[in-house]
């Protein structure tokens, strides 16, 4: 998947507070694959409206999200989940792990069962670098909100998409775990190929080289 | 623990449904081979009649059969065959002359000779004034057990009857006739006294009455597939047919059997249903109990159709289990009752063959039905 289109979108049951100043609600918006964008969104923007319905979990808004030109509305549920698997990932401001099972389980998911050695030691060394690596054998359930959210990055770097879309995925994290996380992620979309999308409530206090929205 | 329990309840309710359902396909298959199974080749005859009633009584018209009903009766699945009886239109009796001093009135009969259950019917044809005759071999039994054995009459042997002349007396409107009757044979199918069809039509042609009601028939005979059908005799009850062959009751008693059997087996199949309805409660439950994981794993790309499909694959597995151990368990069963004395070498020892075909059947249903029931349901009513 090489770009995700938004056009003329507004959320269906509310008004976002910025709708008068976004470069993104009710206008046109193109993300292309191997970009890196910041969209900073203040509270009660929509943020996780947006993500959630650029990943195809919900349909209230007006306007239309295409993948590569296919409006998402007129796909089957099965055909949007397969979007997941190489097109597009969100990672939640709920972090989403499953809580009884240990952190390697839940990075292992987004590999769907396919186990090798590359994974392997793809686990091994991201978490080094997020400074994880001794809680992968340990329950989601177990470790704090900030291992938690680093856990979850990892997961979404293990089989990264063309897109990675993050929601507030830096919230619980101090600033110098949030640079050494923005560096793996860009790192790792870079080698991919893949586009990522950052929904922050700020922009990052350090540099960066996003493309920057508001909405 | 809550899920073991629920577990075993729902195995058990299982075990008894197929354990009713199939043991009652195994007694229709056994009742079958008992009472005789319905063939195409196995015929039999019935004499089919009207019910009396205050309305038809002493009415030829009404209480015999017409042209239509006929060929509405020929039109039955049972039915192959009909051979309408004719009857006499005029007065008959006879007498032993100087031989035999008897005089008694009596009635003539007569149908198509393929439903004479004669072989030799070579002689069945009025020459030179004789008359030959087929009687009831019942009327021969009435004679000998009955009459013959209270009155200090001789009994007579079939063979001897065959060579007893007697008069036959036919008094028509315009003039008297007088035959000589001569027995040939008698008939385990047909009680009645028959004559030859061509020449009881002929004289009957001769009569007013009958010129008026030739399409009209008493009774019929009727060749049938199979009597012991239930079909048939509930057919024959809705028209108002009677017919007092003795096959009809075991067909009755085989009808009420299988009503039995039927009921159980509805019972089963009830069970059964109930069953596939706890487990789709039961995956239902499952879900909303790992809604979570459910919600995590469809956002990060799993299918939700595999992942319903995982889970009715393993519940119609263990439908297929349950339902080969019920099956072990009767055919076991069935293998001591047919080699059981009581069976008398009429049951096989082995159960039906094409039940083994079910143990993948109905888990490939259940499989595909509760697919469908519990995609629609996560699809329609899930909040991921």
């Amino acid at each position: 998947m090489n770009s995700i289109s938004l056009d003329g979108i507004s959320p269906k049951y509310f008004t976002p507070k910025t709708i008068d100043s976004t470069n993104i609600w009710n206008q046109k918006t193109t993300f292309e694959k191997g970009n890196s964008y910041l969209v900073i969104a203040p509270s009660g923007s929509g943020k996780s409206t947006l993500a959630m319905a650029m990943l195809g979990n919900h349909f209230e808004y007006d306007g239309t999200i295409s993948f590569e030109g296919t409006d998402l509305k007129t796909q089957t549920v099965e055909q949007i989940v397969a979007h997941r698997r190489q097109g597009i990932q969100l990672l939640f401001q709920d972090v989403r792990l499953i809580p009884d099972l240990t952190i390697r389980e839940n990075i292992m998911l987004r590999t769907f069962s396919k186990k090798n050695a590359q994974f392997e030691d793809k686990i091994k060394s991201y978490a080094s670098t997020l400074g994880i690596l001794p809680l992968l054998d340990k329950k989601a359930k177990n470790c704090s909100y900030g291992e938690r959210q680093r856990s979850a990055i990892l997961r979404s770097l293990i089989n990264p998409t063309d897109f990675l879309v993050y929601d507030e995925c830096f919230s619980h994290l101090d600033l110098n775990n949030k640079k050494i996380a923005l560096g793996l992620i860009t790192g790792v979309a870079a080698e991919s190929g893949s586009a990522v999308l950052f929904f922050e409530l700020n922009d990052f206090p350090f540099e960066h080289h996003c493309h920057i929205l508001n909405l | 623990m809550k899920n073991i329990a629920k577990f075993i309840f729902l195995y058990l309710g299982l075990f008894l449904a197929f354990a009713l359902v199939l043991s009652c396909i195994q007694l229709y298959i056994n009742a079958n081979d008992l009472f005789g199974s319905k063939s195409s080749d196995a015929n039999y005859w019935i004499t089919m009649s009207k019910a009396i009633t205050p309305e038809n009584i002493g009415r030829k018209e009404l209480i015999g059969f017409n042209d239509k009903q006929i060929a509405e009766l020929k039109t039955w699945e049972e039915v192959k065959n009909i051979y309408p009886v004719v009857s006499n239109d005029f007065r008959v009796s006879a007498d032993g002359g100087s031989f035999i001093p008897f005089y008694t009135d009596m009635y003539l009969e007569a149908v198509d000779n393929a439903a004479i259950d004669i072989e030799d019917l070579s002689e069945f044809e009025v020459k030179n004034n004789v008359i030959p005759i087929i009687i009831s071999r019942e009327y021969l039994n009435l004679y000998n057990y009955g009459f013959a054995l209270n009155q200090g009459l001789p009994q007579i042997t079939e063979e001897f009857a065959k060579k007893i002349d007697v008069n036959i007396n036919i008094m028509l409107k315009e003039k008297n006739l007088k035959y000589t009757g001569k027995l040939i044979g008698l008939s385990d199918r047909i009680h009645s006294v028959l004559v030859p069809k061509k020449f009881l039509d002929s004289i009957n042609a001769t009569q007013d009455f009958s010129r008026q009601h030739e399409d009209i028939f008493t009774r019929v005979l009727v060749k049938v597939d199979d009597a012991n059908d239930g079909g048939l005799i509930e057919k024959m009850q809705e028209k108002g047919y009677e017919s007092n062959q003795e096959a009809l009751r075991s067909a009755k008693i085989k009808g009420k059997l299988f009503l039995v059997l039927n009921t159980i087996a509805f019972i089963g199949g009830f069970i059964f249903l109930l069953c596939i309805f706890i487990i789709i409660n039961f995956i239902k439950m499952e879900f909303l109990e790992k809604k979570e994981e459910v919600s995590i794993k469809y956002s990060l790309g799993y299918s939700p159709r595999k992942m319903v499909s995982s889970i009715s694959r393993f519940f119609s597995i263990n439908v297929g289990v349950v339902m080969l151990i019920c099956l072990i368990l009767i055919s076991v069963g069935q293998y001591y009752l047919g080699t059981a004395e009581i069976s008398n070498g009429l049951l096989s020892p082995y159960i039906w063959i094409y039940m083994w075909a079910l143990v993948v059947i109905v888990p490939l249903v259940v499989y595909v039905f509760v697919n469908l029931l519990i995609y629609r349901w996560l699809i329609k009513s899930w909040k991921f």
